[in-house]
């Protein structure tokens, strides 16, 4: 590659970071997904109480409360001068490391700015694209701390540079360990990796299911509540069952019965509670006093329902 | 552990030896996306993942052109190392959506008066109550949330995939505001045990239903949004 090319590829890279990092501050839509993370920063910074789930956030929370600048500000318009550069250094070592010839490194750093400003993939993603979700761990993880474990991945294997050929120079006991069909260090070195693998997978599998349930469980409680309530009627003295009040998860209300007309106000008391609209009512026939006290105050019946023939079997 | 890294590099190195397979692997992805496209929309993100997998590995065969296989030769590496940029880039730009679109990048200034509005409706909610209960689509609820801790929500914000994870009631609150005119009766029928909370709708968006006959009140307009307050006045 020429070498002004070069130079000018360098550059054109620098120009790509130095906007990519002025658009993250002053001219990205702060997505719902990003901003969903955002409140536990804005938690840490008010209270000052870190918390555990989300440590790096925590950080930014604690750093913003130290600098006294709001959450909001901090994340959304400082915090891109410091990690956006800072991830392209990291993929500046990377590339600087990789084990291609030096004029083509700078295509590859161009390479790296193209990926990120073609990286949104989904709402989901949001939280690990970098030019979208900076703050987070996973954004963090992703184009930090990746970068820096491939950097010393590479300089390990420069270091400890892999034998070219089996053979002549390995030493009497590994060549004697080689000649075993089935055990020998390699199959070993296989086995134990698919063992591995597949730990790892039924560790994910489980903790997955497991998760699950404990979701299931957790909603299960708020589930049972929400689909409704049952209120006794103890009629205007409160010493009798005069009736009930059914209040469905949507909100929606059934009476039944509600008695005579001396308990039509504390009938009409505890309806109100609920609403001015019911949507059923199942009266008692010759028992209709606190239905009719009840509509005169307004409130609405959709559905009456006259029970007939009822008698005491017990 | 370093006869294991040496056992993997032998077997990778037998595999990609010439470095041939993988950006013919990137290329096959390319040519079977192009024939779904046209019967099929939307490309899958795998195959913009696949590039930068591809080009680390295509880095690490460089390795193995510089130890020199002798199958290897010189044409076939410059055909290669053409043919392997072009692969990525055409996979990124097939594959990728820009960040710089519309619905991520605003040029005209636009977002900064959103924010500003919505820093005025955080700080008028705040000054009513020390923790206001609130209630809105789930993008002004999370603006909401991450610019005070104070506010309660009526529902928790759910991740794109955790919407089937919330309560009930959550849910339902939550698919009301999802819509342009929100039903503040249904609203009201979930959350009428509380005794004061605060609906907030961007005006220019949404235009809520049911909201008086139900015991709510128009309490303020911010900006471009209007802030319900519900109270339960009306029965009283």
């Amino acid at each position: 590659m020429n070498r002004y090319l070069k130079k000018g590829i360098w550059i054109l890279c620098a120009i790509l970071i130095i906007l990519q990092t002025v658009f993250a501050a002053f001219y990205m839509v702060p997505q719902q997904e990003g901003l969903r993370y955002l409140a536990d920063a804005v938690k840490v910074s008010e209270t000052g109480k870190i918390l555990l789930s989300s440590p790096v956030l925590s950080l930014w929370g604690l750093l913003s409360r130290l600098l006294h600048i709001r959450a909001y500000t901090f994340l959304l318009h400082v915090l891109p001068f410091i990690i956006i550069p800072l991830c392209y250094a990291a993929y500046i070592f990377l590339v600087l490391s990789l084990p291609v010839a030096s004029e083509h490194k700078p295509a590859v750093l161009f390479f790296i700015c193209l990926l990120q400003l073609f990286g949104y993939q989904s709402e989901t993603l949001v939280p690990v694209t970098l030019l979208l979700g900076w703050y987070t761990g996973y954004a963090l993880s992703a184009h930090l701390f990746l970068p820096l474990l491939l950097v010393f991945l590479i300089r390990y294997l420069k270091k400890h540079p892999v034998r070219e050929t089996a053979g002549a120079d390995i030493p009497y006991e590994e060549d004697e360990d080689m000649k075993h069909k089935y055990l020998n260090s390699r199959n070993l070195g296989i086995a134990l990796l698919v063992v591995l693998l597949l730990f790892t997978a039924v560790t994910f599998i489980l903790n997955r299911k497991i998760n699950n349930l404990h979701l299931a469980t957790q909603n299960l409680q708020k589930s049972i509540e929400g689909k409704g309530e049952m209120v006794e009627f103890r009629g205007a003295l409160g010493d009798e069952g005069k009736g009930y009040i059914l209040v469905g998860g949507d909100g929606g209300i059934s009476v039944l019965f509600g008695g005579d007309e001396a308990d039509g106000p504390a009938l009409y008391e505890e309806i109100a509670k609920y609403g001015q609209n019911v949507d059923n009512w199942y009266l008692k026939e010759g028992e209709q006093g606190a239905y009719e006290y009840c509509r005169q105050q307004g409130v609405s019946v959709s559905h009456v329902y006259v029970m007939q023939g009822m008698e005491e079997v017990q | 552990m370093k006869e294991l890294i040496t056992h993997f590099w032998s077997i990778y190195k037998t595999v990609f030896e010439n470095g041939r397979l993988i950006p013919l692997f990137l290329g096959a992805m390319i040519v079977i996306v192009l024939g779904r496209k046209k019967a099929e929309p939307g490309v899958p993100p795998l195959l913009f993942l696949l590039s930068p997998l591809t080009a680390i590995s295509f880095a690490f065969t460089g390795l193995s052109f510089c130890s020199g296989p002798k199958e290897t030769t010189k044409r076939s590496q410059t055909g290669l190392r053409i043919a392997v940029p072009v692969f990525l880039v055409l996979a990124i730009l097939l594959s990728g959506r820009s960040v710089w679109s519309d619905d991520l990048a605003d040029f005209s200034g636009t977002v900064s008066e959103q924010e500003a509005e919505l820093d005025a409706v955080c700080d008028d909610l705040l000054s009513l109550e020390e923790a206001p209960k609130i209630v809105a689509s789930p993008k002004i609820m999370a603006s909401l949330l991450a610019r005070s801790s104070s506010f309660v929500p009526l529902y928790t914000l759910p991740s794109p995939a955790g919407v089937e994870e919330l309560p009930e009631n959550e849910r339902q609150i939550y698919e009301v505001f999802l819509t342009q005119h929100p039903d503040l009766e249904k609203i009201y029928r979930i959350c009428h045990k509380e005794k004061r909370f605060y609906a907030i709708v961007d005006r220019e968006q949404t235009w809520p239903e049911h909201g008086f006959e139900n015991g709510f009140d128009l309490m303020d307009s911010v900006a471009g949004y209007d802030i319900y307050a519900y109270t339960g006045a009306a029965y009283e």
